[in-house]
């Protein structure tokens, strides 16, 4: 390629710098988290945020490179995992700063930015495998480290239930996709993405959509595509508030990006058709989230079903790439707008729960006077993630319609604006609970620095990345490119 | 200057302003604020070119060039006096709730959000942008209704913000299948326009305006899409039902206008005739079902259904590309005429019956009688509006409904006449609640009122004012609005033909 005689062609490890510095980050924090007196355990944050915010620089650094693979084709530097790295980066410092109060004085304080940073490392990782092994790998990493924190209050019975269910269901949906990917491997002789697309035409057809259907069965799980969401509501309740936030958003992303990558770099879309079969797994996911998410009264099992219906939409970038330019984009500005408007409304949650004590949405009431900052940015939250404009929801939502549509999926996209509306009913909820329903107390709340700053970041983003999308739109349509071969 | 931008973000400062303002200090800053922008607008009414083809005052600046969208404002003789209409109405809105003690600050400032999205939907000629603020004239209402809205408040805002957002969603495709299928996207109305992506009446013309048509009727509304209007409108507090049926209520008509007619021309031809027949339905269902309403804001809602039944037929009429241009101008004309005037005369309306509630806590049309005697202002002001909403020569109403009549006539003449026994029906109704409410003995509960105060007076003043002088001297707004009608009726292409 003549092009390439410009680009810097950085020696193997300097390809994942950013991934080696989290990996020593992790060791750091292990190390010293447990044994930090009980007054420092603090320093254990300090130290994480620190090195989260550090970890900027090199993948800042990668931005301007040209697609390129590493470690013999296994991993991906391409401008779809420099995305990523920084979104999820962005997503595990938010959660940082949300956890920071949540967690003071609790048990594993010290241990907790240790295991955000470890799972921030395996989705960045996950979200550039550009093989089945090593995807494999990093689902089940990205797993682990889930389950640990969604059970880190082991005394908790709720907890306890989350992180079972989440294990049960996990390990199931992580054997089948072995098995999927045990298929693909027998079909086709090869794991490397790019080495399967050329022999992939010359395989067996129904071998291979055999084993790509039990193959999303592990990456539906982390997406929380239906049928495999039903953990969702269970763990996302029963988890710390924070953790619920990042497994809302992270794991999800990082799954997107690793099902985008297998299917667009490995699978040929005309004969297996796997636009279609996305797109209906798209309909459904929303469809049955935002029905599920109707009648809930806990705002946790509430954002969870919504998270659900949010996937929903997600997966319509998915559907349409390689046939709309809008396609990728879109998923990936949604991404923003999503990380923005989601973080910010578990932000809130996070400290609705701390003031009243209450997950209920009965804790709500009239918060509008308690409390005006938090109600105000909620209502932000929940108008966007309803795709209400001027707010970030709205241009994403706008642009995965746009996408679905010319893609020649304008019935999705008719089933995304059913769906639209109808989230509108339970985003609502909380609104009307907290503006035209008397206070049932009047204490006023006040919120930790650190996530008044969390919900800050949200705010500004949900609210700039909505009236001023231009520099996201662009941001979007550069980090669309990926390495294909 | 960007006088357009000033008036479209002037509110939303201002609305900045009154939240953080002293609450003695808030309603003040609301007053000022909706009486420069009114004076803004009734400016550039003024300094309108009249006859000039195209936008005026336009304003150009890039919004999110890689998607094709950009802030492009503009407007003419049809949307400026609806930008004036809405200046205006806020103002008084303001004036009239001067007592409000419940929240004021957050209650003045949504009405000025509020203008910043009725005005913004006014003003922009790119779609995106149409959309958002179409969408930002939602939230407030929302609020309005919820928070200071009568004893059935919240179910009432959720169904109007429900409803209302099902429309616009299917106005979303709309917009978006237009981007898609012009080359290169874009957002920007005239370019669609003059690019006409999709001439004829196939499928795919046929589902976007099908898409538009959903959005804009249920906003109108138009029969069988009315149902969120009767809620909304009886348990919003007054100044929210005025602004709801003075001003929320023509978006459906303009963006008919602006959106639909221009973009698909060929599909809403082929749809005209079921969408006038459809107009006709609800004129007289409209009025019929007013008859029927023993809950005198109930009635003055359901009135509000006859009379932008009236602005569809007219638009349906301007559709037909077939029929001779002059009827179909004056369809036109008629149909945004009638918008203004309805504005006018329905917010008169509803400032009337809240002043009504304001002392008697009752809407029950049964509980009264023979109130002109005991309130002379009211009594007349009451008459004066009725004669207006019932579309009498020589006031602003009947310069819309004739206009849309005659120029149906040329149209569809069998709709024409069948319209008419709405206006019979309108004037029953009128002239019966009239008769019970205002003629006879003081019942019971009719005593005891105080005529309106001064406050009360100038805020219906203007309001009279205006009907009287719009039904004398229709001409300076006519000759803005027809200008823009003939050459919208002359450009639209004849396919086929």
């Amino acid at each position: 390629m003549p092009g390439m005689a410009k680009m810097e062609m950085a020696p193997e490890l300097a390809r994942v710098i950013p991934e080696m510095w989290l990996a020593g980050l992790v060791l750091v924090l292990f190390g010293m988290g447990p044994f930090l007196p009980a007054r420092r355990k603090g320093w254990a944050w300090w130290l994480a945020l620190g090195g989260l915010l550090g970890a900027f620089v090199p993948t800042l650094r990668m931005l301007t490179w040209q697609p390129q693979l590493g470690f013999d084709g296994a991993y991906a530097v391409d401008p779809l995992g420099v995305f990523f790295k920084l979104l999820l980066l962005a997503t595990t410092v938010v959660v940082l700063l949300a956890s920071r109060d949540y967690f003071r004085g609790m048990p594993h304080e010290g241990d907790i930015p240790g295991l955000l940073v470890l799972l921030a490392g395996s989705m960045i990782l996950l979200a550039s495998s550009n093989d089945l092994v090593l995807i494999a790998l990093f689902v089940q990493l990205v797993s682990i480290t889930s389950y640990v924190l969604v059970g880190v209050w082991k005394d908790e019975p709720l907890a306890n239930e989350a992180s079972l269910k989440f294990f049960l269901f996990g390990s199931v949906s992580v054997t089948v996709m072995l098995y999927g990917m045990s298929l693909l491997f027998g079909a086709t002789g090869t794991l490397n993405l790019q080495e399967m697309a050329r022999r992939l035409p010359q395989a067996d057809l129904s071998i291979v959509v055999l084993g790509l259907a039990l193959t999303l069965a592990g990456y539906g799980f982390k997406i929380s595509m239906a049928p495999f969401h039903v953990w969702v509501a269970d763990t996302y309740q029963g988890a710390p508030t924070p953790v619920t936030a990042l497994l809302s958003i992270g794991p999800k992303a990082a799954g997107l990006a690793v099902l985008l990558r297998t299917l667009a770099v490995a699978v040929p879309p005309d004969e297996t058709n796997w636009p279609a079969a996305v797109a209906a797994m798209a309909a459904l996911t929303m469809t049955v989230g935002n029905v599920l998410a109707l009648r809930q009264t806990n705002i946790k099992r509430l954002l969870a079903y919504s998270s659900i219906g949010q996937a929903g939409f997600l997966l319509m970038g998915v559907a349409a790439a390689g046939r709309d330019e809008l396609s990728v984009p879109a998923l990936l500005f949604y991404l923003v707008a999503y990380l923005a408007m989601n973080m910010g409304a578990f932000g809130v949650a996070t400290a609705v729960e701390r003031g009243s004590g209450s997950v209920e949405l009965g804790g709500y009431d009239g918060l509008g006077s308690r409390a005006p900052w938090l109600a105000g940015t909620l209502t932000l939250f929940l108008l966007s993630l309803a795709g209400m404009p001027p707010l970030a929801g709205f241009i994403g939502k706008t642009m995965l319609f746009g996408a679905a549509m010319g893609a020649g999926f304008a019935w999705l996209a008719a089933v995304a604006a059913a769906n639209s509306a109808l989230s509108l009913y339970y985003y609502l909820l909380p609104i009307a609970r907290m503006y035209l329903q008397p206070p049932n107390g009047s204490m006023p709340f006040r919120t930790a620095p650190a996530l008044a700053l969390a919900i800050g970041l949200s705010v500004a983003a949900t609210v700039l990345v909505g009236v001023l999308p231009e520099p996201v739109v662009s941001l979007a349509r550069s980090g669309a490119r990926l390495f294909v071969g | 200057m960007p006088w357009l931008s000033l008036a479209i973000f002037l509110p939303l400062v201002g609305a900045l302003g009154v939240l953080l303002a002293p609450v003695r200090m808030a309603r003040w800053l609301a007053l000022g604020t909706s009486g420069v922008v009114l004076l803004l607008s009734g400016g550039l009414f003024a300094a309108l070119e009249r006859g000039r083809p195209g936008f005026q005052f336009e304003e150009h600046a890039a919004w999110v060039p890689s998607l094709g969208a950009t802030y492009r404002l503009g407007v003419d003789g049809i949307s400026l006096p609806l930008i004036v209409l809405t200046a205006f109405l806020t103002l008084l809105a303001v004036v009239y709730s001067w007592n409000v003690v419940d929240r004021a600050r957050p209650y003045f400032a949504l009405f000025l959000v509020l203008e910043t999205g009725l005005i913004g939907t006014f003003s922009v000629l790119d779609l995106l942008l149409f959309y958002v603020f179409f969408e930002i004239s939602l939230v407030p209402m929302y609020f309005i209704i919820g928070i200071w809205g009568h004893e059935n408040r919240r179910y009432a805002a959720l169904k109007f913000f429900l409803y209302t957002r099902v429309g616009s969603l299917a106005m979303l495709l709309s917009i978006l299948a237009l981007y898609l299928g012009t080359s290169p996207r874009t957002f920007d109305l005239p370019s669609i326009v003059a690019a006409q992506p999709y001439p004829g009446t196939g499928l795919a013309p046929s589902l976007i305006l099908l898409g538009f048509f959903l959005a804009f009727a249920i906003k109108l509304p138009s029969f069988p899409f009315h149902s969120w209007l009767p809620d909304a409108h009886v348990e919003a507090p007054t100044a929210g039902s005025v602004l709801l049926a003075g001003v929320l209520l023509k978006l459906g008509g303009y963006g008919l206008i602006r959106l639909a007619l221009p973009t698909v021309p060929g599909a809403f031809e082929r749809w005209a005739l079921p969408i006038a027949i459809l107009a006709v339905v609800s004129a007289i269902y409209g009025a019929a079902v007013a008859l029927a309403q023993p809950n005198l804001k109930r009635m003055v809602a359901f009135s509000s259904i006859n009379h932008m039944g009236y602005v569809l037929l007219g638009i349906a009429s301007a559709a037909v590309l077939g029929a001779s241009p002059e009827a179909r101008a004056a369809a036109l004309n008629g149909a945004v005429v009638q918008m203004v005037a309805h504005g006018l005369i329905t917010g008169a309306l509803f400032f009337l019956v809240g002043m009504l509630y304001d002392r008697a806590h009752s809407y029950e049309i049964a509980k009264f009688s023979g109130l002109w005697a005991r309130l002379p202002i009211y009594g007349s002001l009451v008459a004066f509006m009725f004669f207006g909403s019932l579309g009498l020569p020589g006031l602003a109403q009947f310069v819309g409904e004739f206009q849309v009549f005659l120029g149906t006539l040329g149209v569809f003449p069998a709709l024409a006449i069948l319209a008419l026994l709405g206006v019979v029906l309108t004037t029953a109704m009128f002239l019966r609640t009239l008769q019970r409410m205002f003629f006879g003995d003081s019942a019971e509960g009719s005593t005891g009122f105080k005529d309106l105060d001064r406050r009360e007076v100038w805020t219906l003043a203007p309001l009279v004012l205006a009907v009287l002088v719009l039904g004398v001297l229709p001409g300076g707004l006519l000759s803005a609005i027809d200008g823009v009608s003939t050459a919208l009726v002359r450009a639209m292409p004849l396919p086929g033909r």
